[in-house]
């Protein structure tokens, strides 16, 4: 039986990966490692930035779906699903802001896994979604 | 309001927003590494659980176990007792997402065969497994991380009334 790759959806997803957190990983720390501070990435998200790239990323998916040639109520309820756990990804650098803007003590460790736990929740999703809509574009094709 | 009592609240064990997200991804990788190796396979075996009957009953007895043992593994890492309550609550949830992915597909497949019906004056058609294949994987991911979601936002609602009622009763007490 012949395995399948998803040239396309790999591109898009490395694309995602490549501009939302490498891109940005890479210019601070071209900053940083000038002025001798740590870079590691748990300094740099510490805020739960990763989260924010989590709801990009589910937006993105979001517009992809809307392009689709699926049926309106499969567009719907993925978009349902990829939006709630991209506000869920959100939700952590919100939650860890508004700690810090009321003055509050700010959580970094649990700030960091969560952002980090939900924006691989998202990736995740976001790229079963491309592999399932280029599976379906060549089924479509067929 | 006294120092003690917010360190009181803290000290019971919550599930995170967080807790569900490694497994759901996991899994939702895992489907679409079976997808890109079974291409063909593997929509067809689902579709033919879906015809066979026992799709949903699979689905929600594979998605509660899968809840339970996540459940089990949460408390065990922080040392804490599993309350029961919360492991029933969470079958429930779970039980109750299969229930409503079943609404889902049903229209899904009424409106398809309509659709045929419209085009080819005849009763065939329905969900294609392709589409299948998505509604599944839309159930095994809602299915694991919406029920921890509605969890953390039972706990949080739980503790913000528990909070309001002993700040009521601290104010009736020190009106008395």
């Amino acid at each position: 039986m012949r395995a399948w790759i998803p040239s396309e959806a790999l591109w898009w997803l490395g694309l995602y990966g490549g501009c939302g957190v490498l891109l940005p990983w890479l210019l601070r720390w071209t900053q940083q490692s000038r002025e001798g501070l740590d870079v590691s990435p748990r300094r740099m998200f510490q805020g739960g930035e990763l989260g924010l790239f989590g709801l990009v990323l589910a937006i993105a998916t979001v517009l992809d779906l809307q392009r689709s040639n699926w049926p309106s109520l499969l567009i719907g309820v993925n978009s349902v699903v990829v939006g709630i756990s991209g506000l869920m990804a959100a939700s952590a650098w919100l939650s860890d802001y508004s700690r810090m803007e009321e003055g509050l003590s700010s959580h970094d460790e649990r700030t960091w896994v969560d952002s980090r736990r939900l924006l691989f929740l998202v990736f995740s999703i976001a790229f079963t979604t491309q592999v399932l809509l280029t599976h379906s574009a060549e089924a479509w094709r067929r | 309001m006294t120092p003690t009592i917010p360190s009181q609240r803290l000290t019971t064990a919550r599930i995170r927003m967080s807790d569900s997200a490694i497994l759901a991804g996991c899994v939702s990788l895992v489907y679409a590494f079976i997808l890109m190796v079974w291409p063909t396979a593997f929509p067809h075996l689902l579709a033919r659980i879906f015809y066979g009957g026992y799709f949903y009953r699979t689905l929600a007895a594979l998605l509660v176990v899968a809840n339970e043992v996540l459940f089990a593994s949460i408390y065990r890492r922080r040392n804490q007792k599993a309350s029961p309550f919360t492991a029933v609550y969470i079958a429930l949830l779970t039980i109750t997402l299969v229930f409503v992915l079943r609404g889902v597909l049903t229209i899904a497949d009424e409106q398809a065969q309509l659709a045929y019906f419209l085009q080819h004056r005849s009763l065939h058609g329905g969900v294609t497994p392709g589409e299948l294949l998505v509604y599944t994987h839309l159930g095994v991911v809602a299915g694991i991380f919406l029920p921890y979601l509605v969890v953390r936002m039972t706990q949080n609602y739980v503790s913000a009334t528990q909070f309001e009622a002993e700040a009521k009763a601290r104010q009736a007490a020190a009106g008395q």
